[in-house]
């Protein structure tokens, strides 16, 4: 009651802070959606990927892109304990063109219908024997003006070639360029000139079945594995990028803690009398604290409410291929969560004030 | 059992050179529905004895009881209970809260006991139309007149139903006329309570409202008449 009832009197003081907290709020949640952004673009589809472990080259130092797996490795992956089903799975960044037109693209080889494949969403996957033939992202036909059945072209070993567009997909982007699929052997004869067994059958394997990464990592020599979430991680900058993020954040909430802190505490002061009065009258110093604090939580949840449909409408500003900001349930909820914390613990500058009013002063004061 | 019974009191403050010895053995007892005056020049500790009775400061030594309650062996959290449950102030120009209308200030007292329940707000209006305040209800303080402030603030005192009421200079923003009106009032309403009021006052006009006149002069308390 004395909280609602203060905020109502001091309209322009509290509205004053609420734009700050939404100013914040918003800086806030716009980082925290850039951070879920980057990691779309980076891959996060490898941290979604439904299966048990992601299998290395031991010599590759977690790098997607620089492990190669051999023949070999991928029957003894196969044939390891627990594994009942493996994918090879490769990676190469190309240029594709039409006319003169680029378009930068990660063509992966990955088979369609095994583990974890990307569903269909138009046309029809690449059939095992064809070759030259590829599924492309939805974003990057859009984006290239292309549609299923067109054609692009590309140049690999001072050859060009030419693909044929069979489906799309709706798969996200990896190392912040659309994805491309097609069969191992395209893969194998774009990337190496060749196919068969005396080429890498793929950057990684993913194995699924009841595999524990360590166990693998025993049961096959010259090989190591990650769950799909530590895989992504070790993707080359994301670890680091997110570090960023994170960093940022945080700054975020201590400076959004500390504006928060810094009002109440002055407001606090201006208040010593009347807290003087309602101790004299018997109230806690935490029953005066506590109207403080739903003030905070308030105002706080206020200036939210002001941030988040800013910040959303901000994103819908964003061209598809500006910088990258995506929103999940997830980042408001940790934004708020974040946001409110540092707004109380801000608070906890006052509740030493008021601890310190002494209730005597309600004698001494002529109003 | 009297509501005020006070033994021996002391209050030094300060120590060494500096120390003042504010309130020097005083003793008095005060009976249910006694309305008493303290009166006495600047400076002779009658601020000091009210604030110890109303368990704002603590005695140097001595004995307060207030009803049953030994109110000088308490601290803190027990003092702050103390206050809540049986201590009703009228402070000197009234104090209110001036963000609440004069109805919410009377609520505040049964926020700070824990709830606003229905039978408070019934008090509250109750005790706001005694006191001829009924149209002035959902008016902030700023905007009433002096006579009015104190009004609420009387009111805001009887709201926990206290055993005594304690009043500081209630008059001293007034002129004669509502003073004497506040001073009657107050009277009216702690006699007819059965309450025990110590009111402190400068002016001799507003003690005679009270049926007991004690005396302060240099920390020592006397009784008049
Ligand atoms: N917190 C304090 N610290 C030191 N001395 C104090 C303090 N409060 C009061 N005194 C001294 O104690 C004496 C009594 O003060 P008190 O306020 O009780 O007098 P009073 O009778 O209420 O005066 P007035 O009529 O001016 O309100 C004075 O000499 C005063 O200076
Ligand atoms: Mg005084």
């Amino acid at each position: 009651m004395l909280a609602l009832n203060e905020i109502r009197h001091r309209t322009v003081q509290f509205l004053l802070i609420v734009a700050i907290i939404a100013l914040i709020g918003y800086l806030v949640v716009m980082i925290s959606g850039l951070g879920v952004g980057l990691q779309e673009q980076s891959g996060s589809w490898v941290r979604e990927l439904p299966v048990d472990a992601v299998v290395y080259n031991g010599n590759a130092n977690y790098s997607l892109l620089r492990s190669e797996i051999s023949p070999q490795q991928l029957a003894a992956v196969q044939a390891a304990p627990g594994v009942r089903a493996v994918a090879p799975l490769g990676f190469f960044s190309v240029t594709t063109f039409r006319d003169d037109r680029q378009y930068p693209a990660t063509l992966i080889g990955y088979d369609h219908g095994s583990l974890g494949a990307p569903r269909i969403v138009e046309g029809r996957a690449v059939a095992p024997e064809e070759r030259d033939a590829i599924v492309a992202d939805r974003r990057y036909l859009r984006r290239a003006g292309l549609a299923v059945g067109d054609t692009v072209q590309l140049t690999v070993r001072l050859e060009t070639r030419t693909l044929r567009i069979t489906g799309a997909v709706n798969a996200g982007n990896f190392f912040f360029q659309p994805s491309l699929f097609t069969n191992r052997e395209t893969w194998q004869q774009l990337r190496y000139g060749a196919e068969g067994a005396n080429v890498p059958a793929g950057n990684v394997v993913l194995a699924d079945g009841e595999v524990v990464p360590r166990m693998l990592e025993d049961a096959v020599r010259g090989i190591r594995a990650l769950s799909p979430y530590d895989a992504f991680f070790k993707i080359e900058g994301v670890a680091a990028q997110q570090q960023t993020v994170r960093s940022l954040q945080i700054m975020g909430f201590v400076i959004g803690g500390m504006v928060i802190g810094i009002f109440f505490y002055v407001l606090t002061l201006q208040k010593v009398p009347h807290i003087g009065i309602l101790k004299a009258l018997g109230a806690s110093g935490w029953f005066v604290f506590r109207q403080l604090l739903l003030q905070v939580v308030l105002l706080t949840l206020a200036g939210l409410a002001v941030a988040i449909p800013l910040a959303l409408a901000t994103a819908a500003l964003i061209p598809d291929d500006g910088v990258p900001v995506a929103f999940t349930g997830a980042t408001y909820g940790y934004t708020a969560l974040g946001l409110l914390l540092a707004a109380m613990l801000g608070a906890l500058f006052s509740g030493r004030q008021v601890a310190k009013v002494d209730p005597i002063i309600a004698l001494g004061q002529q109003q | 059992m009297p509501h005020i019974e006070v033994q021996d009191l002391n209050k030094t403050y300060g120590d060494g050179e500096d120390a003042v010895q504010a309130v020097r053995h005083a003793a008095f007892v005060a009976e249910p529905g006694e309305f008493l005056a303290l009166v006495g020049p600047s400076g002779s500790g009658k601020t000091t004895l009210l604030a110890m009775l109303g368990g704002l400061l603590t005695p140097t030594s001595g004995r307060v009881l207030i009803g049953d309650i030994e109110v000088h062996r308490l601290s803190g959290r027990g003092l702050a209970r103390f206050r809540r449950e049986r201590v009703g102030f009228v402070f000197q120009g009234s104090n209110l809260i001036p963000y609440m209308t004069a109805r919410d200030n009377l609520l505040v007292v049964a926020a700070i006991s824990g709830r606003v329940t229905n039978e408070a707000r019934q008090r509250a209006d109750q005790l706001i139309e005694e006191l001829g305040l009924s149209r002035r209800a959902r008016v902030l303080p700023a905007r009433l007149s002096g006579g009015e402030r104190q009004r609420v603030a009387i009111g805001r005192a009887l709201m926990n139903d206290p055993d005594i009421i304690l009043v500081d200079e209630p008059t001293a923003s007034l002129d004669t006329e509502r003073g004497q009106q506040v001073v009657e009032m107050l009277r009216q309403e702690i006699t007819s309570r059965g309450k025990t009021g110590l009111m402190v006052t400068h002016d001799s006009r507003m003690a005679a409202y009270a049926a007991r006149i004690l005396a302060m002069r240099d920390g020592m308390l006397t009784e008049q008449g």
